[in-house]
C-alpha cells in the first residue's frame, strides 16, 4: 500500500453562500473564473451548478484524496492544480496540471490510490469540482460542455506524452526551466508562488538539486527566487534553458480548444 | 543534528546552497551529495561529469568533495581502468575550468587596474 500518510487530506470547505450539502445557494450564478465554465450558456451553467462543489486548497502542499479514487473533474478558478503520482517510498512526480483555462479530469475511469493533488496559487487555490460519474450523467443537459471535456482529455494526453519524453530524455535543468515557464503561463503571471521544496516534489528530485539549479538560473539572470516565490526576469533566457518540450507542447495544446493562454503577459493575476 | 551545505562547482563557478540541510553525520551528507549529483547528471552525463559538490558544515568548514564522475551510473558498465581514467580526467577538467575562471577574473582585474592607472575608462565584458 502506498505510504501517503504524510500528505494532508483534501478538505472541501464550504464557501460563503454554500449549503452544508456543498451546493451553491439559489442566487444568480456568478460568472465563474474558470474559462470553460464561464463559456457555458447561462441555462447550462445553471443546470451544472448544483452538482459543482467549491473547494479550496492551500498553495504548495500535496494532498491525498479521501479514500475514494481520484474521480473528480476539477475546474480551477484561481491558481494551477496538478495531479501527482506517488511511489511506495513516498517519492512524488507531477503527471499533469491545469490553470483556469482548462480542467483536470481523471486519467483513468477509476483513479488508482497512488495519486495526489497539489495546488500552486497566489493565496489559497479555488476550484469547482464534480464527480466524473455525475458529470457523465449530466452531460446531455450541458451540451456545450461535451466537446470542451473531450478537448481536456486530449490536452491531458498531450501532457502525459510530453512528460514521458521529457522525464525520460531531458536533464533536470531543462525540466525545471520548462516547469517554471508552463506554470507561469497557466498562472498568467511572471510571479510563481512556489518554494524549492514544492518544485522538487513536482519534478521528482531532491530539494538541494532545485536549490542549486535555481542558483544557476539566478546567476544567469533568468529568474529571481525568493523564499516562496519565483519571478521570471528574462523569459527569453529561460526559454533558451528549457528543452524542446516547451514549444512542442504549447503548439499541440494550441490546436486543442480551449487553447492555452498566451505566454504570460506582464500583468499580474488579481 | 548538524547542518550541511551543498555547493555546486560547475564550469568554473560556484553556485551556493543558502538553505543547507539537517543531517546526522558526514556519511549521510555524502550520500545526499551523491543523490543530488545523480539528479543533476541525469540525461546529461557528458556535460556534467566534471562537476563536483563541495560540502561545508555549519561552521563553514570544508567537510567533503563529491566528484560527479565518481558516482556516474553511466560508467558502471565500463572496465575499472576505463572508469578510473574517466574519473581522473573529469577531476582534471574540473580543476582546469576552475583555474581558467580564476585566471580570467585576474586578467580582468589587471586590465582594469592598468586602465585606471592611465586615467582611461575601461569597459569590461563579463560573461
Amino acid at each position: 500500500m502506498t505510504d501517503t500518510s504524510k500528505f494532508r487530506r483534501l478538505t472541501a470547505e464550504a464557501a460563503p453562500g454554500m449549503t452544508r450539502a456543498g451546493t451553491f445557494l439559489a442566487r444568480p450564478p456568478h460568472r465563474p473564473e474558470n474559462r470553460i465554465l464561464a463559456s457555458l450558456p447561462a441555462a447550462e451553467l445553471g443546470a451544472l451548478t448544483p452538482h459543482l462543489q467549491l473547494v479550496t486548497m492551500p498553495t504548495g502542499a500535496l494532498l491525498r484524496h479521501p479514500d475514494a479514487a481520484l474521480d473528480h473533474v476539477y475546474f480551477p478558478h484561481q491558481g494551477v492544480i496538478s495531479l501527482l503520482a506517488v511511489t511506495l517510498t513516498g517519492e512524488t512526480i507531477e503527471v499533469a496540471s491545469a490553470g483556469r483555462n482548462g480542467a483536470i479530469c481523471p486519467v483513468l475511469s477509476s483513479e488508482p490510490h497512488d495519486a495526489l493533488v497539489g495546488a500552486i496559487a497566489h493565496g489559497p487555490m479555488r476550484a469547482s469540482r464534480i464527480p466524473a460519474a455525475d458529470l457523465h450523467e449530466i452531460l446531455p443537459q450541458v451540451a456545450t460542455l461535451a466537446p470542451a471535456m473531450e478537448a481536456c482529455r486530449e490536452a491531458l494526453l498531450h501532457q502525459l506524452r510530453q512528460n514521458l519524453v521529457c522525464c525520460g530524455l531531458h536533464s533536470v535543468e531543462h525540466r525545471l526551466a520548462r516547469w517554471l515557464l508552463e506554470t507561469s503561463d497557466r498562472l498568467e503571471t511572471e510571479m510563481v508562488p512556489a518554494t524549492q521544496e514544492h518544485v522538487a516534489q513536482r519534478l521528482g528530485v531532491r530539494r538541494t538539486t532545485v536549490t542549486l539549479l535555481a542558483s544557476k538560473l539566478q546567476d544567469g539572470g533568468a529568474i529571481r527566487w525568493g523564499r516562496s516565490r519565483v519571478q521570471v526576469l528574462d523569459r527569453g533566457r529561460l526559454e533558451a534553458m528549457a528543452c524542446g518540450c516547451y514549444p512542442t507542447l504549447r503548439e499541440r495544446m494550441r490546436a486543442v480548444p480551449p487553447a492555452e493562454p498566451p505566454a504570460a503577459a506582464s500583468e499580474m493575476a488579481s | 543534528m548538524p547542518y550541511f551545505y551543498f555547493h555546486l562547482r560547475a564550469h568554473g563557478t560556484i553556485h551556493r546552497d543558502p538553505e543547507g540541510m539537517e543531517l546526522p553525520d558526514a556519511a549521510t551528507a555524502r550520500e545526499h551529495a551523491a543523490a543530488v549529483a545523480q539528479d543533476l547528471m541525469s540525461h546529461s552525463e557528458g556535460r556534467t561529469r566534471h562537476w563536483s559538490i563541495y560540502v561545508e558544515d555549519d561552521r563553514g568548514e570544508h567537510t567533503l568533495d563529491l566528484f560527479f564522475a565518481d558516482v556516474d551510473p553511466s560508467l558502471a558498465s565500463f572496465p575499472p581502468q576505463t572508469r578510473m581514467l574517466v574519473m581522473q580526467t573529469s577531476r582534471r577538467l574540473g580543476a582546469l575550468t576552475d583555474a581558467l575562471s580564476a585566471l580570467r577574473a585576474t586578467q580582468i582585474e589587471t586590465r582594469t587596474l592598468i586602465a585606471r592607472a592611465r586615467g582611461k575608462p575601461y569597459l569590461v565584458l563579463a560573461r
